[in-house]
């Protein structure tokens, strides 16, 4: 015979249990989201830690000192081949990842987002997060959460602008500051773009007619101008590193690519390069730190993020990757994170060049920025035309 | 331990089993194939399944069924980029074939040193795809070996563009798949009699016609199935082309790559993919029936006598 005394206790406790959970239950590293962090730094994490990014040497680096730190019990970092990786695994393990933090960008976070796959995270109480209103805003805009709860979907730390044309100083001394000249017939043979995705080579077509590359008017004109451009082509660079070593070597005079590799190419290996935004544009847009929905380990994650946005954290993001953190101009020039540039530039860096040069290339005026276009959002007819016309002109 | 008791008791009861199972053979092919059968149903047709599912959606699920993603293949610029790709997976399987099945020949023939060779042979498939795709970017680049090389004979002056070619990725290809083509040759005619050869040079026939005649025949199942090794992957290669292809060497593997990890339309790159399936699998039937067919029409002249 059934207890009912015993099934009504039952049923108390297990009323209790499910009230507490709605009112957010336990104040705990474990079952908390990030959003609901009420203070800094929070009372409780776990002591583990799992991130995926592909600034591997950066996040290799925080992702050891932050354990040190905070005496953490494990960490893993990983890196991954393509977004698509990191996209897929929390797509069909949604409750299992088991992924505390990604470095994204703009384009594969807003999927993200779409999916309902990401968790806001409380930027407005992180301390080292002091991002300038040049680079918050649009952000804020597009990543803002509309859920009630408040927060921002994926931090951005470093600025990207593309498509640069990137040059040979030995093979070019006078490209001007045009985006013409990969267009020039003079280089015929001699011009490698990159395109390891569509939009960075449609892009280019985009400001060399005259329209706005994240919302042009008229696709046909782009893929006819990239055709035209593909007679003096010698390749299309599938990646970063193979179009940044072609340009270094001179087997291309000169040809697309993004500033940070520019970077790369003249401060890390002393390359014969030179780079320049042309006079017509560019994009500028940005990579970020996300963390998942139903990562294992939030709170732990959120303190990771605002630890890697630390004064330390930025200089090892110059160090690591030379990608431009995002912060205020006179940070660079006159700032604390110029002046650890200066000082470590040549002995403790090992860089090539000179750390004025970087810190010149580093810094984004207002007239620059009123020339740039950011990158997101791109609506789904873009991102197919440019697919289509990435795939014609590519094939060809 | 066990006790003489307990181990003649777990005796008996191995014994019945193993008599359980004897006596259904339905139970033992179910017990031998089945794990085998179950891998290939949740690692290859479930995949599969899942892919034809999101070729014919219009976005990630849930959403509505089209046919536009099959219709969209149909455009002349990806047909032409499936007729390209055919093309340079038919030089590579050609290529290699060629290649692969006089290596096999001659290591069976004219080497005492066959397991050496062998191990030379596979010793590319212990170094990472992509490692050994960046050492033929490195031979292959205007200040890379080859350049250096031609220009130390004196064949050629200054820096030759080697890289970025169909050239370059038919290179790569032939060899990427050249040892996976050499083991079902050397196979083949490792085990095949040699006898045969020297009645056919008795019988008056040269060295080439006893090739042809006998050698090729004997083992044209090696073949076959080196055929297939190259020809299927090569297909559907994606990795090669982007890194040692130039304009114009677009793959239609590369193509579904874009779809998923660029454009985002992971429905058309669906839809592609199952069309490259059926490329691949109706070329197989083909190979298949061909085989059949040969069989088929094989008869022994003795047949119907007793």
């Amino acid at each position: 015979m059934t207890n009912r005394r015993a099934i009504l206790k039952t049923a108390g406790v297990l009323g209790t249990g499910c009230l507490a959970g709605c009112l957010g239950g336990d104040s705990d590293g474990e079952s908390i989201r990030p959003v609901a962090i009420e203070e800094w730094p929070p009372e409780s994490y776990n002591n583990e830690l799992n991130t995926w990014n592909w600034y591997a040497e950066w996040n290799e680096w925080g992702t050891e000192a932050f354990a040190e730190e905070y005496d953490l019990d494990s960490y893993s970092t990983e890196t991954y081949a393509s977004p698509g990786d990191w996209f897929t695994n929390l797509q069909s393990n949604p409750e299992n990842h088991g992924i505390d933090q990604i470095g994204a960008f703009s384009e594969w976070q807003y999927r993200a987002v779409e999916e309902d796959l990401l968790e806001p995270i409380p930027i407005d109480m992180m301390p080292n997060v002091e991002i300038p209103d040049q680079y918050l805003d649009v952000h804020r805009e597009q990543f803002w959460s509309d859920d009630g709860a408040g927060g921002l979907y994926g931090i951005p730390h470093s600025i990207v602008i593309s498509p640069i044309v990137m040059y040979n100083t030995e093979e070019l001394q006078d490209p001007g500051e045009s985006i013409d000249i990969l267009w020039d017939e003079e280089f015929a043979d001699e011009i490698s773009m990159i395109a390891h995705q569509p939009a960075i080579l449609c892009e280019a077509g985009a400001l060399y007619t005259g329209q706005d590359p994240t919302d042009p008017d008229d696709f046909e004109e782009i893929q006819e101008v990239l055709e035209q451009q593909r007679d003096l082509v010698f390749t299309y660079a599938d990646d970063h590193q193979t179009q940044m070593q072609l340009v270094m070597s001179g087997d291309a005079t000169l040809g697309s690519h993004m500033d940070g590799r520019a970077f790369r190419a003249i401060y890390n290996h002393g390359g014969d390069v030179d780079w320049f935004i042309p006079e017509e544009g560019a994009t500028w847009g940005t990579d970020t730190l996300v963390i998942p929905k139903n990562a294992p380990n939030p709170v732990t994650s959120t303190m990771y993020l605002d630890y890697l946005f630390s004064d330390e954290g930025m200089e090892q993001l110059i160090d690591t990757s030379l990608y431009r953190p995002p912060v205020a101009n006179d940070e660079f020039t006159d700032g604390e994170l110029g002046e650890i540039i200066r000082e470590n530039w040549t002995d403790e860096w090992e860089k090539e060049g000179d750390a004025e040069d970087f810190i010149d290339d580093l810094v984004l005026t207002e007239e620059t920025m009123d020339n740039l276009y950011h990158n997101w959002p791109r609506s789904d007819e873009v991102i197919e035309r440019y697919d289509e016309i990435w795939t014609a002109v590519t094939a060809g | 331990m066990a006790t003489k008791t307990e181990q003649s008791t777990i005796n008996e009861y191995s014994q019945s089993v193993l008599k359980y199972i004897r006596d259904r053979p339905r139970l033992r092919v179910l017990l031998l194939v089945g794990p085998t059968v179950g891998l290939l149903v949740a690692f290859v047709i479930v995949p599969v399944l899942i892919m034809l599912w999101y070729a014919f959606l219009t976005g990630l699920p849930p959403a509505d069924y089209t046919l536009e993603n099959f219709a969209r293949i149909f455009d002349p610029l990806y047909l032409g980029i499936i007729w390209d790709t055919f093309l340079i997976a038919t030089g590579t399987t050609i290529f290699t074939v060629a290649l692969g099945y006089t290596l096999a020949y001659s290591m069976v023939r004219f080497s005492t040193k066959t397991t050496v060779l062998l191990l030379l042979v596979i010793l590319p498939f212990w170094t990472n795809y992509i490692v050994r795709m960046y050492a033929w970017i490195n031979i292959l680049q205007a200040d890379g070996v080859l350049n250096w090389a031609l220009n130390s004979v004196g064949i050629v002056e200054g820096s030759q563009r080697f890289m970025f070619s169909h050239e370059a990725v038919l290179v790569g290809l032939i060899y990427v798949w050249l040892p996976l083509a050499v083991l079902p040759f050397y196979a083949s005619i490792k085990t095949m009699d040699e006898d045969l050869i020297e009645a056919a040079k008795d019988l008056g026939a040269g060295p080439l016609k006893a090739f042809f005649t006998v050698t090729l025949p004997m083992t044209k199942n090696g073949i076959y199935a080196g055929l297939i090794l190259v020809a299927v992957p090569a297909f559907g290669a994606f990795v090669t082309p982007a890194l040692l292809g130039g304009t114009g060497s677009v793959m239609i593997g590369m193509v579904i790559d874009n779809q998923f990890n660029q454009a985002f339309n992971w429905n058309f790159g669906a839809a592609l993919g199952v069309f490259l399936t059926l490329v691949v699998l109706a070329s197989l039937l083909l190979a298949v029936l061909a085989g059949v067919e040969d069989k088929i029409l094989k008869r022994p002249e003795t047949e119907g006598e007793t």
